[in-house]
Formats: structure tokens, sequence, C-alpha cells
């Protein structure tokens, strides 16, 4: 790594070195020429976290749903993501080379993900917290909406070739729903449901059943049952 | 230099050194010349452009809003000449104006003119004002380099600015957009009338954010990796400290309002609900989307005007500033606290908890802004103080901006927020911030430099004429809006009741005075450009590089790559380059008198 | 090691026609020096490869509140969607990420056909990500009625709230797959320069360099939002 050393100097009384114009200890960077051999490692083990975080999932589901093991909802969520962070610093490290690159580059990094840190945790600790204090505060917001009381077209035309607008009402979901019972019957809903969920009974992993908080108070037992978003459910 | 020594300088050609503004040949190559320029002043001079033209069609919704609000709008029984009474619409001008059809209409087009001036004023005229005009004429040069990082990304910016501007334009041609700057949802997404102009607004606002970035991340590169020989990171003036801690705040919170804004199109063209209550989405997320860039913005807003101030004290006084390192952390500083304020526009519609903890934050802000002002007036006292415009707008930006920075502070105090939220009060406050101090400076900062950019004096005593006719026609449209908002006058009303008539027609005498003072600026600056006096290289005496070269800079900035020797701001050891004392009585408190070079 | 030339080294020849791209390229004349400038242009793209992670920031925090508010929503909505092709193309787009780190590899030791080798596997895994992502998974999904917000059409629904998760989906899923298809247009455009100007060795491979930045960006949300979408229950 040689300095090509100047043809020049510009005569400097102050010890100015214009080789290293800001006084700092230059260091190369970015030149480093991986080996082969430990990008194929890098991609080998990302391939085997990839295998193991999909692993995981379904050891949980299967401890769940049919061993009926308790655990804790947010033990998927820690492992997941631990396992997604662990992945995400072998590719910053080795493929993007802030290893071996200016450690400026990894301050901007850690900068940008100390933002997003505050944006998530600030946001959260508003919209999770809100009932802490007065829980009026908490149930702003119903499951399922209001309903938007729009129109949509079909995908259908009428005899004269104008698309077909249906008014929306009520929450979409429950919308859609309506339209199919009166369309096939409840008891083609019914049945479909069944089929998608074999056995139906209430969940019984925390992670499904886990009581609201924050601002769905609308979906917990005393939401009006006249809600059309919970017909059929 | 040292690497590459022949085919380089052969490649920059230091043949011709003409100043940069010299034109190259007739007219219309002269223009395309100017369309496809890399040079960062060009770049700046046509960023001042479009700016001020922007700021134009601003000022011309606020004179409107103020006009409107000489009378409330309401129906009156009014007696016929034949006897009969019938019911009339009074107070109403913008209505009249644009033919509106009865009170609804009329305050709607109030409220699309208050929109017109929020969104232009922020987006389009004081986020990128000051960094991207004077930012980009004066940071390379006052780092001594030949120009900014990456010069094409420089012109491409600027090409999206113009991009961004004209969708807005198109949106008020299609007849305007009525959700106020701030783009609040569901009224924004589901509401609002007019699909494609609220659609181009937003997009608009979208595009202006990349030209931020663009820029922004384009000055960090410049700072860390172009300053000249010798120029350590406190060798740089506290103008480039200023719009370095600008830079990082942009490209860190521009991005979000990138996605917000982009999920707000989603949400007006496809109704994707996530925003939208109605659809079991959250409003008050996309306030917490919007406010986590647009509160930073707020510094990206004021942080250059203080560096600009920080200039002119200094070169004004004669003095070292008062605590150099002080104030250049404290940009930083303010850069860093921006992000954890946010809350603070939210008091109303967040839970108490937030709330308590953004309220506490937002104190943090006054610590370093307070370093500032005091290190400024410290820089002043003992000063050989001249009397002159830029001057006079530092002392202006000083009362105005303490007056706005001491009234936040109830508003960041929970209990008074929320009687002061959406009132009058708040309008006054972040107009005697943003106006007070960002525009303000920006306004200082070109009187300063404008010898430098376009190598003419302007006529000082014009010039003061209009400081003064602004500073007075702020204070009275301004000040008088605090007590409008102690006393409940809500914000973004076409009307109110009688009580509040005196104080609103104050308020808009004081809105003429503001404009005339503008147009004198306006006239002092094209007298200038037309028959001012040839400016010398450095006029003020100042220390920092850009005094160095020749008024207007040569095209490559310098003759010779600059080796910084002394401080920015080393009066009592340095004596300024090219500074002819004639130019600059240090004793006198009348302008100086300047013979023609 | 010492054999291989860097930036530092970098003695342009741009009169002769003879020498490659890579060789002939001058540095911009305001920077000190070839490495001076990629060292910017590196630090600079880092700077805009933080404002993308920032533009994903207001994604995940969407994910992240709405998941708070509406955890059944957000449960029944990814068990509708499938491991199978979520993992493929995890596992697609870091083969593409190891095999970008190779082709800028070989720019640095200057051997050009693998350099255009790995780039066209690059390509090659792009297109399959988006082949995959629309014809198998947005496809069937849309033709069900699992859409987003207003658009959401599936009677079938677990929750009520599964409009939003579908609109979580659709934009972060969407976003990420128009990064994707630019990220594959600068790497096209970076094999055009390779196989038309040589443009890419040893002392010169900024554009390529940056390019690969930009697709592990790509790579890094996807390694996070996979989990999130498909794998946490």
């Amino acid at each position: 790594m040689s300095h090509t050393k100047p043809t020049h100097h510009n005569g400097d009384a102050n010890g100015y070195d214009p080789d290293n114009p800001h006084g700092f200890t230059y260091v190369d960077h970015g030149h480093h020429i991986m080996s082969g051999r430990t990008l194929l490692l890098v991609l080998l083990a990302l391939l085997a976290f990839t295998g193991l975080t999909v692993g995981a999932a379904q050891v949980e589901t299967y401890m769940i749903e049919v061993m009926g093991w308790s655990i804790p909802h947010w033990a998927n969520v820690i492992i997941a993501m631990s396992i997604a962070t662990v992945k995400a610093i072998l590719v910053v490290t080795f493929f993007m080379a802030l290893k071996y690159d200016n450690p400026l580059n990894t301050i901007v990094f850690l900068f940008c993900l100390f933002a997003f840190a505050i944006f998530l945790s600030f946001t959260a600790l508003d919209l999770g917290n809100r009932h802490r204090v007065e829980a009026y505060r908490a149930p702003q917001i119903s499951a399922g909406g209001t309903g938007v009381n729009l129109t949509r077209k079909t995908g259908e035309v009428n005899e004269k070739g104008e698309p077909i607008v249906e008014n929306i009402v009520g929450p979409i979901a429950g919308y859609v729903r309506n339209v199919t019972i009166e369309e096939k019957g409840a008891d083609y809903v019914k049945k479909k449901l069944a089929e998608k969920h074999p056995h139906h009974e209430e969940p019984v992993g925390p992670s499904r059943s886990r009581p609201q908080r924050g601002l769905s108070g609308a979906l917990d037992e005393h939401a009006p049952a006249s809600d059309a978003a919970h017909g059929g459910h | 230099m040292s690497t590459i020594p022949a085919t380089h300088d052969a490649a920059h050609g230091h043949h011709d050194e003409g100043s940069y503004l010299t034109p190259r040949g007739p007219f219309l190559s002269t223009v395309v010349a100017w369309a496809t320029t890399i040079d960062h002043k060009k770049i700046g001079v046509m960023y001042l452009v479009a700016v001020l033209t922007m700021f134009f069609l601003g000022g011309v919704a606020a004179m409107a809003v103020r006009a409107e609000l000489w009378t409330p709008n309401r129906y009156v029984e009014q007696v016929q000449p034949d006897g009969t009474t019938q019911t009339v619409l009074q107070g109403d001008l913008l209505g009249k104006l644009f033919k509106a059809d009865g009170l609804g209409a009329a305050n709607n087009i109030y409220n699309r003119v208050f929109t017109l001036h929020g969104a232009i004023m922020v987006f389009m005229v004081i986020v990128p004002g000051v960094p991207a005009s004077l930012g980009n004429f004066f940071l390379p040069i006052m780092l001594g380099a030949k120009d900014v990082a990456f010069p094409r990304l420089n012109l491409l910016s600027w090409y999206i600015y113009v991009t961004g501007s004209i969708f807005a334009v198109l949106s008020i041609i299609l007849g305007g957009v009525d959700t106020g700057w701030t783009f609040y949802t569901p009224y924004s997404s589901t509401h609002a009338a007019g699909h494609w102009n609220v659609v181009f607004m937003i997009l608009g606002a979208f595009i202006l954010g990349f030209s931020s970035i663009l820029t922004g991340l384009n000055f960090i590169v410049t700072t860390h990796k172009l300053r000249c020989p010798g120029m350590g990171w406190f060798d740089m003036p506290l103008f480039i400290w200023a719009i370095y801690s600008t830079s990082i705040i942009a490209v860190l919170a521009t991005p979000v309002i990138g996605i917000t804004l982009l999920l707000l199109i989603f949400e007006r063209l496809f109704h994707v609900g996530i925003f939208d209550p109605a659809m079991g989405g959250d409003p008050v997320l996309f306030q917490h989307f919007f406010w986590f860039y647009s509160h930073p913005v707020v510094y990206v807003m004021i942080l250059p005007g203080m560096g600009i101030i920080s200039e002119l004290i200094a070169v004004h006084c004669r003095k070292p500033i008062f605590g150099y390192r002080a104030v250049a952390f404290a940009s930083l500083g303010i850069a860093a606290v921006s992000f954890i304020v946010w809350g603070h526009h939210m008091f109303a519609s967040m839970g108490e908890l937030a709330s308590a903890v953004f309220s506490f934050l937002t104190f943090l802000v006054a610590i370093p802004t307070a370093v500032k002002v005091f290190n400024w007036i410290a820089t002043l006292y003992k000063g050989s103080i001249a009397i002159n415009t830029p001057m006079l707008y530092a002392m202006a930006f000083l009362f105005l901006f303490s007056i706005g920075g001491l009234t936040g502070l109830p508003l960041g105090a929970l209990a008074t927020d929320l009687h002061l939220h959406d009132s009058y009060f708040v309008v006054a406050h972040f107009h005697y911030v943003m106006m007070g101090g960002t525009i303000i400076a920006f306004v200082g900062g070109l009187h300063h430099w404008w010898p430098k950019m376009f190598g003419r004096m302007y006529n000082e005593k014009w010039a003061m004429l209009g400081c003064a006719l602004v500073f007075i026609g702020f204070n009275v449209t301004f000040f008088t809006q605090f007590f409008l908002g102690t006393q409940g006058m809500p914000r973004r009303y076409a009307s109110y009741v009688d009580e509040f008539q005196f104080l609103h027609q104050v308020s808009t005498v004081g809105s003429w005075f503001l404009l005339l003072g503008f147009l004198v600026h306006l006239g002092t600056f094209i007298h200038s450009l037309v028959a001012g006096p040839k400016a010398p290289p450095n006029p003020w005496g100042g220390l920092t590089l850009e005094w160095e070269t020749e008024s207007p800079p040569i095209e490559h900035n310098f003759h010779h790559e600059p080796i910084l020797k002394h401080g920015p701001y080393d009066y009592d050891t340095t004596v300024p380059p090219h500074y002819d004392p004639a130019d600059y009585p240090l004793d006198t408190s009348t302008p100086p008198h300047r013979s023609g070079h | 090691m010492t054999s291989i030339p860097t930036q530092h080294d970098h003695q342009p020849s741009p009169g002769d026609p003879s020498a490659p791209g890579w060789k002939r390229y001058v540095a911009a004349s305001h920077f000190r020096s070839a490495a001076d400038e990629f060292d910017a242009c590196k630090l600079g793209f880092w700077l805009f490869l933080a404002t993308e992670v920032l533009l994903f920031a207001g994604l995940f925090c969407a994910y992240a509140i709405f998941r708070m508010m509406y955890p059944e929503a957000f449960a029944a909505g990814s068990h509708s969607l499938d491991v199978k092709w979520g993992g493929l193309n995890t596992v697609v787009l870091l083969i593409s990420s190891y095999t970008v780190a190779s082709s800028i590899r070989c720019a640095m030791l200057d051997k050009r056909f693998w350099l255009h080798v790995n780039l066209i596997i690059t390509l090659v895994c792009a297109a399959a990500f988006v082949v995959i992502k629309f014809t198998f998974e947005y496809g069937p999904k849309w033709a069900e009625g699992k859409r987003p917000g207003v658009l959401f059409d599936y009677p079938l629904w677990s929750h009520p709230q599964e409009p939003i998760w579908w609109s979580v989906y659709y934009c972060a899923t969407g976003i990420h797959a128009l990064h994707v298809i630019i990220g594959a247009c600068l790497l096209a455009w970076c094999l055009y320069r390779s196989v038309r100007h040589k443009a890419y060795g040893p002392t010169h491979y900024t554009m390529l360099e940056n390019s690969g930045l930009y697709w592990h960006l790509v790579d890094l949300i996807w390694i996070f939002l996979f989990p999130l979408l498909y794998l946490i229950h």
C-alpha cells in the first residue's frame, strides 16, 4: 500500500503535512480483499441460520398447537429476532465489509439504527401505554374500524358495460363476510371456516389468546355484540 | 493533488479564471451552461432564485390570509333600500375574490390559502432555504474546497427541488389543498376534497424530501473529506458546524417523512387504512410518523440561521466568537435532542404517560439553544460593533428568536400547552422562531454575503430602512397574535368574535409593513445588481476563507488551494486578508462610506 | 497481496484507448486522489443506505404498532403466508448477496470473467425473487381476496383486523420488491459497463462497490422482514 509521495511541498511553517492534511493517522480503508473462503463460510452460516429460524418457528408452533405447551408469546419473537440480528451482523460485517472499512461508515450505520430505535420506542411508548394513566384514553379505535362509507368497483360490469359499484357498509371485513353469507348462506361460510381451522377451539397458545391491550379495547369481551365485524365468528 | 499531479491540473484548467458569473458565449448557451452546471456557486444561486420565487408565492398567500382576517366571515341581517331585511355574507374577502358560494365555501377558500402558505413556506422555503442557497454557495468555499463532494448529485438535487415545487404548484392550479401543511389523517387521506390536488401536494413534499436528503448527504461528505489542508474540525467556521448538524438531521429524519407521505398516498389512492380509524388504522400513528420528521426539521430550519448569526456577529463585532466549541457542540446537541422531543406537537392526542415524558425531554432543547444565545451576547460585549444591515439583522434575530424561544416554554409544558394548543399563541410562537429566526437570519446572511456572491455593494441606507420596516412589521404582525392566542383565538379559522377584531386588524396592518420592508430589500438588491459599486474582496474584514478569494469568486473558487493558517475568528491576532480599513471604519455608528473601487 | 494494486497506486492513462476502463478512469479534480474519492463516495453511499434503513423504519414501526394492537390478526395473517416461498426467497437473496460480494472481490483481483459470472448469477437470483414474489405469493393471495385495506375481499378471515395486516404486508414487501428491482437495475448497469468498457478493476470499482452495498441492504431488510412476516405467529 505505498502512498505516492508528493512531488512538491506546499512550504509550511506550522509543520503541516500535505500528505496528511487533517492530522489524522491515515488508515487505508476499503481495499481489503476478502478471501473467497470467508465469503463462502459466511454464506453457509447465513443459510444455516435461515434453516434454524424456520425450524425454531415450526418447533414452537408444534409445541403450542400439538403438545399444548405454554411458551411465552414473546419467546418466539426474541428467538426469531435474535437470529435475524446475527444474520444481519454477518452481512454487514463481511458482505458489506464494515469490518475492514472506514470506521466512519460504521458510525453512520449505527447512528441510523439509533434513530430507528428512538422512533420505534417512543412511538410504542405512546401507543402501547395510552391506558396507563387514564383508562378512557385507551379504546379510541375499534377493531375493524367504524366503516369506511366508501364505494368500490366489484370488477364486474352491467349490461351497458359500466363497472358495477358497490357501497361498503360497516367495517370492511364484516362487510365482505356478510356479502358472502347473503350470497351463499351462513352454513357455507361456517363449513368453510371449519375446513380452514380443523380444530377450531379457542387456540391454546398464549401468543394467540393473550388479552388485548392498548387501543384495541373494542376487541375484548366488552365489545358491543352488534359490531358487524364480529358476526359469524 | 499529490498523487495525480500532471493530468489533474490539465483536466481542471487554470487557464481562464474569470468570475463564475462571467457569461461564456451568447445568451442561449449561457442559459444552457447554467442549467447543466455542476458548479456549486451557480447551483446555490439557482436555489436562491427558486427559493425566493417560492417565498414570493408563499408571501402572497400570507398577505391574502391577513387580508381575509381583517373582518370575520359571517352572515348579517341587512336592511335593503326597499325596507325588507336580507341575510348577506360579510367579510369573505377571498370568497368574493374567488366567487365562492356561501359561508362554507368562502371558509374553504381560506383553508386552501393558509395551507398553501404553510406548505410552501415550510417545504419549499424554510427547510431548503439557507442550506441549499447560502450553504451550497459558501460551504465549499469556507472549507477551501473547489466544489462539493458530489457536484452532479448537487445539480440533481436542484432539479428534484424544482420538480417537487412543480407538483405543488400543479396541486394549487388543480384547486389547492385544505388539509393544512401537516396533512393530518383521516382528513387528508379520506375526506379532503379534490383527489389529485391532495395527491400532488403530498407527492410534491415527498419529492422535495429527496432533494433535502441528497443535499444533506453531499454536505456531510464535503465537510468530512474536502476541508482544505490545515483545517481541523475546530478550525471550521460555525456556519459549517451548523450546516453539518442540519445535514445530519436532514439525512436521518427525512426518510421517515418519505415513507409517511408514501403511505399517505397509498391511503389516498387505495385506502389501505393504516392511518384511517374507519379501517381500524391509527391516525395518531400518522402524527408520530409525521412529527418524527417534522420536529427535527424545525431544527433543520433554525440551525443554519443560527450558523449565519454566528458569522454575522463575529465578523461585524471584530471579536473572536465567545466559546467557539460550546457553540459548535450546541449545534450538534440541538441536532441530537431534536430527535426525542417530537411528542410535544401531540400533547392533545397522546396518552398522558408519553406526554409527560416528551414534555420533560422538550425542555432539554432550551439548554444548547441558550448556550448559543448567551455566547452571541457575550461576543457582542466590548466588540467593535458596526451598525450595518447584517449586524442589524443579527440583533433583530437575537431579539426575535429569544421571544420565540421563550414562548416555546409554555408550549412545552404540558399543563399550559393543553390550553394554548392550536391557538394563535402557537402561530405567533413558531412565526417568531421560523420567520423571526430563520428568515431574518437568511436575509441578514444574504446582505452579509451579497457582495461576495454578486460582486456588488448595495445601498446601506435603503437596506437598513428595509430592515427596520421588516423588524417593526414583524413585531406588529405577530406580537399581537400572542394576545389573540391567550384570549382564545384558535388558529386556522376564517372567522372570529368581534372582540378579536382590533388585534386582528393591527396584525394585518403589520403585515403591510412587512411586505413594504421586503419590497425595499428587493429594490435594493436589484439596484445593487444594476448599478451597485463594485465590491472589494473583503468588504467587512472577515477572516473565513470566502473573503480570501475574489468577489465574485472565480470559477474554481481559489487561484491556489488555500492552506489554513488561522482560525475563523482570530480577530485578536490576525489581519484580515485583502482588507481596506476605509471600507470598514471600526469606530463609527454610521454606515461605512464606500467609494467606487 | 502486495502485488495487487489499490486506488493509491492508481496511475490513470486517460489517453490510452487500449487500456481497460478502470485504468483510464480519472478521479474528479476536487478530490486529492482516487483513494480519497473512493472513500468519499462510500461515505456518501453509507449515508444514503442510512436513509434507506430509516425509510423502512416507518414500515417496521407500523408493523410493530399494529402487531401490538392486533396480535391475533397478525398471527392469523402470518399463518396464511407460505413459509416455503418466503424461505426460498430468503435463500435466493442470501446467495445473490454472496455472488455480489464475490463479484467485487473478482473486480479487485482483476478476474473479469468471474466478475461477470457472479453478476449474472445475482441478476438471475433477483429475477427469481421477483417472480416468486409475484406469481406464487402476490398472485394467489390477491386472487383469493387477501388484499390491503378497502380492497380486502376474503370472507373467511379469522380476525376482523386482517385488512390492516394485509396493508402492512403489501406495503412492506411491495416497497422491498421495488428496491430489489432498483438494485437489480443498478447491478445490470454495472454488468453492462463492465462488459462494454471493462469499467471495473483493482484501482477503480466505486460504482460496483456501491451497487453491491445497495444489494446487501436489500438483503438485510429481507432478513428482518422474513421472520416478522412469515415466522412470528
